[in-house]
């Protein structure tokens, strides 16, 4: 059966008809057969004329071959011999050996052919019309051994060769698309940052390092085509999984890009003078150097896999010492520790066996899977279910009279395990901000070079947790928040030092864990907020009256307000379309709060605190009628019971609460959600003081009842919508809470009374 | 030399400026009728509703490859004879082989000059047309 269809197969590739050496279709139709033949029962003289066929093949359609005419000739030889049906004479067989070594001898000893570098570039050498000042640039790079001895190789690849421009228009569309496809290396590169395993994120970074090249190429721009193929090169080991990418790997095509920045801005400028500088410079051919001897292989960390001797050890199998004595046995022997164990009697081959299979299992295990993040949240789920689920059981009247001690001990066991699996399943999701905040070192150098002012990056608490998929969204506020700490913040050296400042500003990134919140600082000590600026503008653009008195902090605020910007010029560092209202929404989404405080000359602090995740809010308990709310610890400030004489009415603003000096207005809970209160006097009950928008409200509740984190539930759809409650929560005796959402709350109240 | 006047060339490459390029050249060869495609897929619905004589396609492109693309013209009645010239980079070049054998009229490899690709062309397209 396979010798027939080899038969066939053969009889195919002698009637097949190469029209010439620029039949290529004619070759892949051979090829194809040379292929399938390959998977028949041949013998070895049939596989070795099948390969070299294919080496002949290869070099012709590769136009590496020296001498074209005889490849030709020989390939026509093999595959008359191949298919000779009655080729079993030995004869034969020694013509053809003799054939085909004698023509592949001629180039190359090998299958594949090693062409010399002067043999393949002698044909693309051919000039267009552009090219003509050109050729000079070309002998020094690609050419560098074959063109004339003594002329332009010699000159030191430091110098800047500038050529005259032909075609502008052609440079400009390169520029401007050449500059969208750094913008999406950039993006691509944090996906990457995120997901180094990810082919296609690969292959989009690959992609458009790759198109540069082609086209600076035809463009001769030396330095951009060699700088992409270089950068090319690595990531195409990446995606073809020679090696990890690793974050050096990360590094070196962020400076790349940076690096081709500068040369299309480079190119810019030489435009506009009508010459522009293709090769040479000092920083591409430094970054060069250092790529080609960068080691990708190298830079992965080595995993630990525990030794065969530490295996058999921690089972018992054997004692320490006894392995440590035959390990240095079978080292003087040059023999293996399991060998010398064996030999020794002291354990059996079966351990040994068994030990060897843990090692290899560890080995394929190495340290991390990866598990779809649905699986991981329905986990996440399912724990908030079970300690929902035993609170329940244990808060039950008839479980609670069991006085039996083992009860009672079980269940300290039993609330001990379901704890630890709490938080586990919290950290599940979690991941150091590092990586967001390693982002911003880029991106200050990048908007201090573009703003010509120095800007210092301080971080701290890089290694503080976050909900994975907050970090994603938290980059694009930081990403802005910082772009405004630049602009708007820091101000230009001469300015600092006139101020007694250090010429230097810094912006200070900090994040840590506070309760269950996690809270992101970030500060500079530039000339701070001007309230008195904020609050003509606001007047300007119809947010607030003259009239309105307004403290700093709700002032400081109105920039988050859609639309409002301090400056009138839209800058490159700031001015991307994105405002701070667009901020505060993305922090609030994810349920967080964002504060400023400011001090002129001083500089500016901007708050963010967030959920540690979505999945659980830390909330306090609170009663309004016969009602339980949870509100969020992260809305609210204090809680306390006003003396009667704090308590009172003003004129137009209804009723009022002095703490401390300070008038909040009083939102009744009860009448937002028309229950029947407890208490309705403040003085009896109790208030909750929120902020919001810089203003602070005292919120009237019955009383606390406990603080606890809470398992957020969704209420569907059609209660999505509900003004003043963001979702429900399962408390500990199975009952349903609301939970208050105290910016809608707020947000109505303030509607209400005007 | 063929007369080009009055061939269809569709050019498929994702970077205008390539493409630029590339129809400069063959405007320089007297090409008229010039169609552009950014993809592999884009080029696809072009030769499902349009009478095409020539294919230019760069091989590293989104959504789908040149080589995809070649398979897919390949594949179909209407298109299976449409000449085809794969575009390449150095790096690539061993790939063409893979091309060859999904039956690629020729390829070239990038940067190349107006001279190699009209050699190329000349290769590829029939004599009598």
């Amino acid at each position: 059966m396979g010798e027939r269809s080899k038969q066939e197969l053969l009889d195919k590739i002698a009637a097949s008809v190469i029209a010439g050496m620029d039949d290529l279709i004619g070759m892949g139709e051979v090829l194809n057969l040379l292929d399938e033949l390959e998977s028949c029962d041949l013998s070895a003289q049939e596989t070795e004329f099948v390969n070299r066929l294919k080496a002949l093949f290869k070099r012709i359609i590769l136009e590496e071959s020296s001498d074209p005419e005889k490849d030709w000739e020989s390939i026509h030889e093999i595959i008359r011999i191949l298919c000779d049906r009655s080729s079993e004479a030995s004869v034969v067989f020694e013509e053809v050996e003799v054939q085909p070594v004698e023509t592949v001898d001629v180039t190359s000893p090998d299958e594949l052919p090693q062409v010399e570098p002067s043999q393949i570039s002698v044909k693309p050498e051919i000039e267009t019309k552009m090219e003509v000042e050109l050729v000079v640039v070309r002998g020094t790079v690609e050419a560098q051994s074959e063109t004339s001895p003594g002329r332009v190789d010699e000159e030191p690849i430091s110098q800047l060769i500038v050529v005259p421009v032909e075609d502008p228009e052609l440079f400009k569309d390169f520029l401007e698309e050449a500059r969208e496809h750094l913008a999406s290396i950039e993006l691509n590169i944090i996906s990457l940052e995120e997901d180094p395993e990810n082919k296609e994120v690969i292959n989009a970074i690959f992609r458009p390092f790759h198109s540069i090249k082609g086209v600076a190429g035809f463009l001769n721009l030396k330095d951009i085509q060699e700088l992409s193929h270089e950068v090319e090169n690595l990531l195409d080991g990446a995606r073809s999984g020679n090696f990890p990418v690793t974050e050096a790997i990360i590094d070196i095509v962020l400076q790349a890009v940076d690096i081709l920045k500068e040369q299309l801005s480079n190119l810019e400028t030489g435009l506009a003078k009508g010459q522009i500088a293709v090769q040479g410079d000092s920083r591409v051919s430094k970054f060069l150097k250092y790529v080609r001897n960068f080691d990708p292989t190298r830079s992965v960390p080595p995993v630990k896999i525990p030794k065969v001797g530490e295996i058999l050890a921690e089972k018992g199998v054997v004692e320490e010492e006894k392995i440590q004595e035959a390990l240095q046995e079978a080292q003087e022997e040059g023999k293996r520790i399991g060998e010398k164990l064996i030999e020794k009697g002291v354990v059996a081959p079966k351990d040994v066996a068994l030990a060897l299979r843990e090692q290899k299992q560890l080995k394929e295990a190495v340290t991390s899977i990866r598990v779809d993040t649905h699986k991981l949240d329905n986990l996440v789920d399912m724990i908030g279910e079970l300690v929902i689920a035993q609170s329940m059981v244990l808060q039950n009247p008839e479980v609670q009279k069991i006085k039996d001690q083992k009860f009672q001990k079980d269940i300290v066991q039993l609330r001990r395990i379901t704890g630890e699996l709490q938080r586990i399943s919290t950290s599940l999701r979690m991941v150091p901000i590092k990586a967001t905040f390693q982002k911003m070192i880029r991106l200050v150098r990048d908007l201090s070079r573009k703003s010509g002012k120095e800007v210092v990056l301080q971080m701290s608490g890089e290694d503080t947790e976050i909900d994975r998929n907050m970090v994603d969204q938290i980059y694009e506020p930081l990403v802005h928040m910082i772009r405004n700490a630049v602009d708007h913040g820091i101000e230009p050296p001469e300015e600092r030092v006139k101020a007694g400042k250090s010429p230097h500003g810094t912006i200070f990134l900090a994040a840590e864990q506070k309760g269950g919140n996690i809270v992101i600082d970030i500060r500079d000590d530039g000339r701070g907020l001007d309230a008195e600026k904020i609050r003509k503008k606001a007047i300007e653009r119809g947010l607030i009256q003259p009239e309105d008195k307004l403290e700093e902090s709700a002032l400081f605020d109105l920039i988050f307000h859609p639309g409002f910007s301090t400056k009138d010029e839209v800058t490159d560092v700031s001015g991307r379309g994105v405002g701070m209202d667009v901020v505060k929404r993305t922090v609030e989404e994810l349920r967080g709060k964002i504060e400023i405080k400011s001090k002129r000359g001083e500089g500016t602090l901007f708050q963010l605190k967030l959920p540690l995740t979505m999945a659980i809010i830390d909330g306090m308990i609170v009663k309004v009628g016969a009602e339980r709310y949870v509100v969020p610890t992260i809305s609210l400030k204090e809680s306390l019971r006003p003396s009667v004489d704090d308590c009172g009415t003003v004129h137009g603003r209804g009723e009022m609460i002095n703490v401390r000096g300070k008038l909040m207005p009083l939102v009744r809970l009860h009448e937002f959600f028309g229950l029947e209160p407890l208490h309705r006097n403040p003085w009896e009950a109790l208030l909750l003081v929120v902020s919001e928008d810089g203003k602070d409200y005292c919120l009237l509740a019955d009383e606390i009842i406990g603080r606890q984190e809470v398992v957020i539930k969704s209420l569907g759809s059609a209660l999505k919508h509900v003004i003043g409650i963001s979702g429900g929560a399962i408390l500990g005796d199975g009952r349903v809470a609301l939970i208050i959402d105290v910016k809608g709350i707020v947000t109505a109240f303030e509607r209400g009374i005007k | 030399m063929p007369s080009y006047k009055d061939m269809t060339v569709l050019v498929v490459d994702d970077f205008a400026t390539m493409r630029r390029i590339i129809r400069n050249i063959l405007r320089d060869l007297e090409f008229k009728k010039i169609l552009e495609a950014e993809d592999g897929t884009a080029a696809v619905d072009i030769l499902k509703t349009q009478k095409v004589d020539l294919i230019i396609s760069d091989w590293n492109m989104p959504k789908m490859t040149g080589l995809e693309l070649l398979k897919w013209v390949r594949s179909n009645e209407d298109t299976k004879d449409i000449p085809f010239l794969m575009v390449t980079a150095e790096a690539q070049k061993e790939n063409v082989i893979e091309a060859i054998k999904a039956k690629v009229s020729n390829y070239i490899v990038k940067p190349f000059t107006a001279q190699t690709l009209a050699e190329k062309l000349e290769k590829i397209i029939p004599k009598d047309k």
